[in-house]
């Protein structure tokens, strides 16, 4: 099988039109075992995937499902207690699966370059940018002077390149920091560059600055790049080639527009129609009736005003930032911001990092006061509720935070983070408590036998559920999501999605969705706010916006979606 | 199989799907302390401490177990620096003392010393600590510049000038000794819980509970002091090896516990008239005292190695 | 700081500390005083010492505020 695709022409290597049809690098029945206490585990088994001079392939996979331990094989960088128990890692004919610690760091820089995840961890905090351009250069034994490290780190897009080079990493923005990372990875230009998940950290417009960088200067030095992500529709649109890498396996591999328009394997299928970059409208087929009559009903009720069970006008928060000894400037987190929710529907806020979106979310659940401006809820304003009104007002309103790691209490098992809100609210007894908590993980569709677990023991998806459970218990009218799946992997990002869209029809909620993911938007949210710098951009429904935005802001946002431009037949699964 | 060129896919029963996030039910539930305990049980370093500190436990509590010989009397000047005889295993003392039956009988001292010093330090640091990181604030000031100002001053030079007030010059006793570590210990404990608490209380779930809420001060106590508890438990049990060896150094200085109760630092001090001729003497309350300590850091070590967060999984 | 004291006391080693020691024994209030007064300032230059060698070493510290 792998004989016959090694012999059939690939199609790109003509259009590639590079040196020879020898492929750059081959991995074959690639096979990794980690040894763990509980002995060994094979982490990834009959990998196999071919790169020619000059292509993009993508690994796409979820967390754990082995694609970036494939890719540190590849350069050598497996942990210490991972070892290649099988197959081969051909480099230009040459099988590099065993190769001394002396050959691969001759390889490495050189013939393959590096640009890794994490673009706060990769900087070492104690050097200058330039200097750690320069041990690059210097390893390679390639000329290392203050204008050569100025000239790697301005094509990778850095402007002012040899001031930048004597500043330190945290003076460096996220995006600026990756850029500096690219640079370092393609100093020697290396003749495969293996990116892991470069832009995830990114918001999404510096993101597609960044990659659209990246294919520019590796198109121009004819790199072939091994790009891992997480996103189908990022893959798609970068590489020519897309490897679909499922529990350890490869599970398919092929064009990646042939293999989104036609995905074989049930898992990629399952990929495909989960993936928010790539779905057009909203999730489920249900929620859609409720969305029309909403519309028809939505003329009549508009005057009555009723309808709007939070609205928030000219919303102001100002911070002090200190400056030195009692100096202080004024930051306006957010500055202005006035909308409505209107009860039962879904309205999302869509900002970058620094937006100023989750201060919003904050103001509205009364954890920051606002400097200016009212929130008024069903017609009150909240600002001024007395402790026990803001205690009730605690039971209608409850939020849904980002971080499923960090929004559950370690100390505290399943059924006592569940129970914590009625305890609070001196809700029934402990028997009807205790019901009350099955019946929340029945909702959430997690096995009540979890009630005794610990949150440590649950995945993020399932955490997440814990964490709407747990909002659920008081019965609340409105509840606030603050990215609340953006730290998912996208199966379960769908599935969460689904179980809220379902609770929304079920139980008439009324959702506040903060999140930076307008693909995410698309999927859930009625009304979409788009915030920039504090400030309200565009508000509107969200079939307007997506469709025909006004601001220059939305549209780029809009643009910088990945895969946003690959149109997909409707009926693809 | 690959009917279109190069696209290639797996046969699905290699792969089978699972269903998307499934719970596992395999293991039994796992709370942080059943996993730090489990944890522990495995390392000789704690089974070896652990079983000292048992030891000189029941040796404080019942020294009447282990020598038959009252400490105190008896002693005849005709044995002085005398070596060990039947009944007397370690020798006699300058003064003619068993030294077998006082290093037994010095335990209780310094052990009670060591554990009431640590809990009022527990008591002091971790209240102010945990208010001041919790609150911040003008509270947080003040605290900290207290706190610095006591840092500044070493233990045992400052419980040396303390010590020269005549209040305490007339009173000494084990709660004077336990009053002036507490006075000089409680700052660090008081720093290493601000700390903790101020990486706990901007956690996700101390908002989330407040929002459904829970008032301020009631996070603190159900969410963010238990989660803060790991670097306080540790450091209270490395201290308690340092506050035992700071009492025998003050007994030894003759400004700690009186002469009357018998301590391991009081023995020192009275074995030193015969350094020169019989080192012996000062040789047994010295090994008590660094077995005991040693073992109370060594378990400091284990807790700390235990609680680790990125050691823990997932 | 403290083990100078018990050091040079019980080897009788001429420093510091066995000043010290003679002090306390004999309870010599200002001697007891003055001279912990001495050790603190060393103690708290030292501190003064390792904090900017921090500041040296790290520059995220040097670059705070």
């Amino acid at each position: 099988m792998r004989d016959k695709e090694m012999t059939t022409p690939d199609v790109r290597i003509e259009e590639a039109g590079t040196t020879g049809t020898r492929p750059l690098l081959e991995i074959r029945d690639l096979a990794i075992t980690f040894k763990t206490s509980g002995g060994e585990v094979q982490a990834v088994r009959d990998a196999h995937l071919t790169i020619m001079p000059g292509e993009t392939v993508a690994i796409v996979g979820e967390s754990g499902s082995g694609k970036s331990t494939t890719a540190l094989a590849a350069i050598g960088l497996l942990p210490n207690n991972g070892r290649v128990s099988g197959g081969q890692i051909l480099l230009d004919g040459e099988d590099i699966a065993h190769a001394s610690e002396q050959r691969m760091i001759e390889l490495r820089g050189n013939t393959i370059g590096m640009v890794p995840q994490d673009p706060m961890s990769n900087l070492n905090p104690v050097w200058k940018i330039g200097y750690q351009v320069r041990e690059t250069l210097r390893a390679n034994g390639r000329p290392s002077g203050p204008d050569d490290i100025a000239k790697v780190l301005a094509e990778a897009g850095l402007p002012d390149a040899k001031r930048r080079a004597n500043q330190y990493p945290h003076e460096f923005s996220g995006g600026m920091r990756q850029r500096a990372l690219i640079a370092i990875g393609l100093s020697c230009q290396p003749r495969l560059l293996i990116a892991d998940e470069p832009t995830s950290a990114l918001d999404v417009t510096v993101q597609r600055q960044i990659l659209d960088h990246l294919e520019t200067m590796t198109s121009e030095l004819g790199t072939s790049v091994l790009l891992i992500t997480h996103d189908l529709g990022l893959a798609a649109e970068r590489a020519d080639k897309v490897v679909v890498m499922y529990q350890g396996r490869v599970v398919e591999a092929g064009p990646s527009l042939e293999l989104l328009r036609n995905p074989r394997h049930p898992y990629t299928k399952r990929l495909v129609e989960s993936a928010p970059s790539l779905a057009s409208r909203r999730i489920q087929a249900a929620k859609e009736q409720g969305v029309e009559t909403a519309d028809l009903l939505a003329p009549a009720a508009e005057p009555a005003a009723a309808d709007n069970v939070l609205e928030i006008q000219d919303l102001r928060k100002v911070y002090k930032l200190r400056q030195g000894l009692g100096k202080s400037t004024d930051f306006a987190a957010v500055d202005g911001v006035s909308f409505n929710v209107q009860r039962g529907t879904t309205t999302a806020i869509v900002g970058e990092s620094g937006s100023g979106k989750s201060t919003v979310a904050k103001m509205v659940l009364q954890l920051e006061k606002p400097t200016d401006g009212r929130i008024l809820f069903d017609g009150v304003d909240t600002s001024k509720l007395k402790a026990a009104e803001l205690f009730k007002f605690r039971r209608r309103v409850q939020p849904i935070f980002q971080d499923p790691y960090g929004s559950l209490d370690p100390m505290y098992n399943i059924f006592r983070t569940i129970e914590e809100p009625l305890r609070v609210h001196k809700i029934g007894n402990s028997a009807s408590r205790e019901k009350k908590v099955r019946e929340l993980l029945d909702q959430v569709a997690l096995p009540q036998s979890a009630m005794q677990r610990y949150p440590n023991e649950l995945s993020g998806g399932q955490r997440q559920r814990v964490a709407i459970a747990r909002a659920l218990a008081l019965d609340p009218e409105v509840i606030i999501c603050d990215e609340a799946v953006s730290a998912l992997d996208v199966l379960v990002q769908a599935q969460v999605l689904n179980l809220l869209a379902d609770l929304q029809s079920n139980l008439g909620l009324t959702y506040l969705f903060i999140t930076h993911d307008l693909a995410v938007v698309r999927q859930i949210a009625d009304h979409v706010c788009v915030m920039e710098k504090g400030r309200l951009v565009e508000t509107g429904s969200t079939d307007e916006v997506f469709e025909s935005p006004r601001e220059d802001y939305t549209k780029a946002l809009l643009n910088a979606i990945p895969g946003a431009k690959l149109m997909l037949p409707p009926e693809v699964a | 199989m690959t009917s279109n060129n190069s696209h290639f896919v797996a046969p699905i029963d290699e792969t089978p799907l699972l269903a998307t996030d499934a719970v596992k039910t395999d293991q039994a539930p796992l709370s942080l302390w059943s996993d730090a305990w489990r944890k522990l049980r495995r390392r000789p370093l704690f089974i070896i401490s652990a079983l000292l500190i048992l030891a000189l436990t029941v040796v404080a509590l019942f020294p009447g177990l282990f020598t038959s010989v009252p400490p105190n009397e008896g002693c005849e000047l005709a044995n002085s620096e005398g070596g060990p005889t039947a009944g007397h295993p370690f020798g006699f003392t300058f003064q003619g003392c068993d030294v077998y039956s006082r290093v037994i009988h010095g335990t209780q001292a310094s052990l009670s010393v060591g554990i009431l010093s640590v809990l009022c330090v527990l008591v002091i640091g971790v209240t102010i600590g945990a208010l001041a990181g919790y609150y911040g604030g003008w509270l947080d000031s003040v605290l900290a510049r207290l706190g610095d100002i006591f840092f500044a001053l070493p233990l045992i030079l400052g419980a040396l000038v303390i010590t020269q007030l005549p209040f305490f010059r007339e009173n000494k006793s084990v709660w004077t000794v336990v009053f002036v570590i507490s006075l000089l210990a409680w700052p660090q404990m008081a720093r290493i819980t601000r700390g903790a608490v101020i990486e706990v209380r901007n956690a996700d779930f101390v908002t989330a509970a407040q929002a459904l809420g829970v008032s301020k001060f009631g996070a603190l106590v159900r969410h963010v002091l238990p989660n803060a508890l790991a670097p306080i438990i540790v450091l209270a049990t490395l201290e308690l090896g340092v506050f035992i060896v700071a009492e025998a150094t003050l007994s030894f200085l003759g400004i700690g516990l009186p002469q009357s109760i018998m301590s391991w630092g009081n023995d020192i001090a009275g074995a030193q008239a015969s350094i020169r001729t019989s080192p012996e003497i000062m040789l047994y309350p010295a090994a008590a005292l660094s077995i005991t300590v040693l073992s109370f850091i060594m378990l400091g070590d284990a807790v700390r190695d235990a609680l680790d967060p990125k050691s823990r999984q997932r | 700081m403290g083990g100078a004291i018990v050091t040079e006391g019980i080897f009788n080693v001429p420093g510091v500390g066995n000043k010290l020691y003679q002090a306390v024994l004999r309870s010599e209030g200002p001697t007891i005083v003055s001279i912990v007064s001495v050790l603190v300032l060393v103690f708290v230059v030292a501190n003064l010492l390792v904090d900017l060698l921090y500041a040296w070493l790290d520059p995220r510290i040097r670059y705070d505020q």
